[in-house]
């Protein structure tokens, strides 16, 4: 690397590693894990640059892909169930690490958000908790902007609905 | 996330569903909810400096680089002039991953490290990043000089070393003649070019412009080299930037590789090759020596032997197309075939592929690297233009009206150099454009170095050359960049001449 390809490098790197952190650790639920698969994506995008095609995407976006599919792949070596994106997918986590520092809170959300479909829930922690645009998570995820909108929106009014659905058992219950 | 976000998030969702502004306050403390069981994630910054510093090591920071390629090698070569000679060329070797020096000079061969083969790279910068890429401004009246001539290039030269085909800086106008000693405003006979192809959409309204690095390898190793006249390591931060060394022997070679450019040619070392004319002492001699069209090998066989040359010295071609004779030596209007003269050397071009697409050179004919072979010996007599495919990638503006490089097309593109004798009427058909690309040389004025651009063109293939006289062009070449079209359509129409190069 010449100076002027470290700086952009320094640039691109500094501007983009705790976003990618945190998305994985949101996965993961551990320090160690999510620093280790950090590494890893940022050494797999680093060896595939050449295969980014700056027309099907925006570089982050291509990046949180690696990000998303490294993870995938960890705990596809980690367990023998297929589908499991990440450990909120997972039935039964005991055998798994996990940071007790956010353990209660994790938990809380895990409750929370536990019906949702594992597509509506990243989404929502895609939007809500990293804050990242609807164009990203459409380019992460593969789907259209308005899909990911809709799907969103549909999410949210789940979690609506059962919220309305728990106070009326609430209140049928105190009448009773 | 603020109260500002949590209303943004709202609306969006109204946005996409209607139905939800019913339920603006519940849907709030929906989101907000969610928002507080987000953990506070920091990301430990020792385990970030840790990783920038793996990954600086891993894809090459320059200090790395030396520790990797450069100092050990000086560390192992100590002091001795000899080895420090040798731990250049091995550097050489990596640089461009030939094994040419393998061969002729015996030494062991290594491995290539992955990162430093001869792949092609390009590193994306932002649009307009190589500033104006107008050839006339910079260099102006002082390219009248030269004009016609080539832009002093090394190693590009066709068999036989000569020339070189370089940038021909259009002339900043008729104006410009005046009061030059030697120029001439030729008179208006030129060919006229008729377009014979299809309409064409042109829909890309930017497009990519690559720049050649040009690659600097610092090597420490001034102070290896003591010849008892001055202590060359007091000159601090030195670097090696070209290198030429010569095989001693029948049929050697002379190697030339400028670090600066990153590129490399290989020619024979003449005194080593048979001189036939060299005892001749009148015309009768030269004429008795001279070649006969039959003594020219068969197309198929030429390439044979640059192909068996190239295998022989791992010479890495791997970005070039399949070998062209350039057989122009026969284009010898009015001439009997017996009569022909007959070069002694013929070369052969590797076109350079970029996208599977053609660079041309300002000419018309294809770029890339030049093979001479010597038809006396039958053997390569040199390689021009090896360089490393490091490039950096700029978008810039490109004309999409057809009829604006047709206009410019049917001026002679970007070389307009023939003249006929006055009554002559010489037209010139040209066909249906392919879309390639052009290699221009700009000189960088601060840095005083010559950079190739790579630039996106359309190719008109000539279908139909004059019936009389000498036309040795093939294609009509007309630059996409809107400022290069732009600087070729001020371009003088014809262009003077100067008289050396008529």
């Amino acid at each position: 690397m010449d100076n002027q390809e470290q700086k952009v490098f320094s640039s691109f790197y500094q501007g983009n590693v705790e976003k990618i952190y945190r998305f994985i650790y949101y996965k993961t639920h551990h320090k160690e894990t999510a620093e280790d698969l950090t590494s890893q994506t940022f050494f797999k995008a680093l060896e595939s640059m050449r295969n980014f095609d700056s027309h099907k995407g925006n570089f982050s976006s291509w990046l949180y892909s690696i990000a998303k599919n490294t993870v995938i792949d960890f705990y596809r070596t980690k367990r023998s169930e297929t589908d499991i994106s990440d450990i909120w997918d997972l039935a039964g986590k005991e055998d798994i690490e996990r940071d007790s520092e956010y353990k209660e809170q994790l938990e809380k959300a895990e409750k929370y958000l536990k019906d949702l479909k594992p597509e509506q829930r990243e989404i929502i922690l895609m939007r809500v908790w990293g804050d990242l645009p609807y164009k990203e998570i459409a380019g992460i995820i593969g789907k259209s902007e308005a899909n990911c909108k809709m799907i969103f929106s549909r999410a949210i009014n789940k979690l609506r609905k059962e919220e309305v659905f728990v106070l009326i058992v609430l209140l049928t219950l105190i009448k009773i | 996330m603020s109260k500002k976000q949590i209303k943004n998030l709202i609306e969006e969702l109204y946005k996409t569903d209607g139905s939800l502004k019913d339920y603006g306050p519940q849907l709030e403390k929906i989101i907000a909810k969610i928002i507080e069981a987000r953990p506070d994630i920091k990301i430990d910054e020792q385990f970030k400096e840790e990783l920038y510093e793996q990954l600086m090591i891993k894809f090459g920071k320059p200090e790395s680089a030396k520790i990797r390629g450069i100092n050990i090698w000086q560390w192992i070569f100590s002091k001795k002039l000899s080895y420090a000679f040798v731990g250049a060329v091995v550097i050489v070797v990596i640089m461009f991953g030939v094994n040419y020096f393998v061969s002729i000079n015996k030494i062991e061969p290594f491995q290539t490290p992955s990162g430093l083969s001869n792949e092609f790279n390009k590193v994306v910068l932002s649009d307009n990043a190589f500033g104006s890429l107008a050839i006339a401004e910079e260099q102006g009246a002082q390219e009248l000089d030269t004009a016609n001539a080539p832009a002093g290039r090394g190693g590009e030269g066709t068999a036989g070393g000569g020339g070189g085909t370089g940038s021909v800086a259009p002339m900043p106008g008729k104006i410009a003649c005046m009061g030059q000693e030697g120029c001439i405003i030729p008179p208006d006979y030129f060919p006229e070019y008729i377009y014979v192809g299809e309409d064409v959409k042109l829909e890309q309204d930017k497009m990519e412009v690559l720049r050649r690095k040009n690659k600097i390898i610092p090597l420490d190793i001034l102070e290896s080299f003591d010849f008892g006249l001055t202590d060359l390591s007091a000159f601090k931060d030195a670097k090696i930037q070209t290198i030429n060394f010569v095989q001693d022997k029948p049929y050697g070679y002379s190697v030339f590789i400028n670090f600066d450019e990153g590129t490399m040619s290989i020619d024979a070392y003449w005194s080593k090759w048979p001189q036939p004319y060299s005892k001749c002492t009148d015309d009768k001699c030269y004429e008795t020596m001279r070649l006969k069209p039959t003594d020219v090998l068969a197309d198929e066989e030429l390439i044979a032997i640059a192909n068996q040359f190239i295998a022989e010295h791992g010479i890495n071609l791997k970005n070039y197309g399949q070998p062209e004779v350039e057989n122009d030596w026969r284009n010898q209007p009015g001439i009997l075939e017996t009569q022909l003269y007959v070069p002694d050397y013929i070369s052969l071009v590797y076109p350079l592929l970029i996208d599977g697409k053609f660079v041309y050179e300002q000419s018309g004919t294809k770029f890339g690297v030049r093979v001479g072979i010597n038809i006396r010996e039958k053997k390569v007599s040199g390689i021009y233009n090896l360089s490393l495919q490091e490039y950096e990638s700029s978008m810039y503006e490109t004309e999409t009206d057809f009829s604006r490089i047709l206009e410019i097309a049917e001026k002679g593109g970007m070389n307009r150099y023939y003249y006929w004798s006055e009554g002559q009427s010489q037209k010139v058909e040209i066909g249906t454009p392919s879309q390639e690309y052009l290699v221009i040389w700009k000189y960088d004025q601060e840095k005083q170095t010559n950079q190739m651009l790579i630039v996106p063109a359309l190719i008109f293939t000539i279908t139909k050359i004059p019936a009389e006289g000498y036309y040795y062009q093939k294609n009509i070449i007309v630059p996409l960049v809107k400022e290069l079209l732009e600087e070729n359509q001020d371009k003088p129409y014809p262009v003077p001449l100067m008289k050396d190069a008529q």
